[in-house]
């Protein structure tokens, strides 16, 4: 059976659980796993539709594995790395980014600010994806939000 | 000895939230498009951070302030600068399911103006929206009809960035006389 991570919106009283995906991508849900519990503000993506980024610590490098690059579907959960300077300027005010990113409606494409990015796939949601989409929504008319992200 | 008049240059003024910038009118490039921009002034409403653009925010127009305009110059796709302000365009029969959460008005239809404030910005407006010439139909159209004029204020580029973090701002957008 695939570990379980819970994603909550604390302040808004909205969970989902996601499952690993351990066999696809083992190495990016063992790394993943390993900074659990996570908590930091997520922002609406301004590059790929509906997703959110949860930024995380820069010396977070994970090797790239299960890659997806077009058609995340509605609860992917995906890590990805920019190294420093990879984009002209400093995206998101950084020049260098790690982060988890959270698809949560149909349309989305990870991209940067030059095109579609490459992003390791290692986790899906599979209870309440609905009840998260609406909060995730509506972080574009409220600005960014709490999120924790722990083992369940 | 003959007399020569000459236009002041219209230009708008721009009120997000308390920070304001000016922007100059193309209107040697797009006439039509600034003539009914210009018509409609003053239009407020709540700006919102776009999602698929960078460093964009957008203004919606309602009521009858919706422009539907047709096509006025050609677009390039991928040629946006810091401080362009487009118009764009997109009729309820190209947009699939709910558009927009917070205004039933806009969840199809789309009429706004869209103010480029930082770099990176531009790709286009949407992955699978970019600016383009109209379809056969001429319904999906984009239209750089002004820039900001430089240097753009911080606190108004700061302000924009703000609406990502903290959601939705008052906008007016103004003649400046």
């Amino acid at each position: 059976m695939n570990r379980r991570i819970r994603l909550s919106f604390a302040s808004e009283g909205v969970s989902a659980l996601a499952e690993l995906l351990d066999d696809e991508a083992p190495r990016t849900a063992d790394a993943i796993w390993g900074l659990l519990p996570l908590k930091g503000r997520v922002v609406h993506d301004i590059w790929s539709g509906p997703q959110l980024l949860l930024h995380l610590d820069s010396s977070v490098q994970l090797p790239a594995e299960n890659m997806l690059i077009y058609h995340p579907v509605p609860g992917d959960i995906f890590y990805y790395y920019r190294p420093p300077h990879y984009y002209r300027g400093a995206p998101y005010g950084r020049v260098e980014s790690a982060e988890l990113g959270i698809t949560y409606a149909r349309d989305s494409r990870p991209q940067g600010p030059r095109g579609p990015k490459a992003v390791n796939l290692f986790g899906t949601i599979r209870e309440n994806l609905d009840g998260f989409a609406r909060v995730a929504a509506r972080t574009i008319e409220e600005g960014s939000k709490d999120l924790s992200v722990e083992r369940a | 000895m003959a007399m020569t008049t000459t236009t002041k240059p219209r230009k708008l003024l721009l009120d997000l939230d308390g920070a304001t910038a000016t922007a100059s009118l193309f209107e040697e490039r797009a006439p039509r498009t600034c003539e009914a921009v210009w018509n409609i002034l003053p239009v407020s409403g709540r700006s919102i951070h776009a999602n698929w653009s960078g460093r964009e925010i957008m203004l919606h127009l309602e009521g009858d302030k919706i422009l539907r305009l047709p096509q006025e110059v050609p677009v390039h796709s991928n040629y946006i600068y810091e401080g362009d302000i487009h118009y764009f365009y997109r009729a309820s029969s190209l947009s699939r399911g709910k558009q927009l959460a917070y205004s039933a008005q806009f969840q199809r239809e789309l009429s706004e103006f869209a103010i480029f404030y930082g770099e990176p910005a531009g790709e286009g407006l949407s992955a699978y929206d970019p600016p383009r010439t109209p379809h056969l139909d001429g319904v999906h159209v984009v239209c750089k009809f002004a820039a900001l004029d430089r240097p753009i204020p911080e606190a108004f580029r700061l302000k924009c960035e703000s609406t990502r973090h903290e959601g939705l701002k008052p906008l007016t957008v103004s003649r400046l006389e």
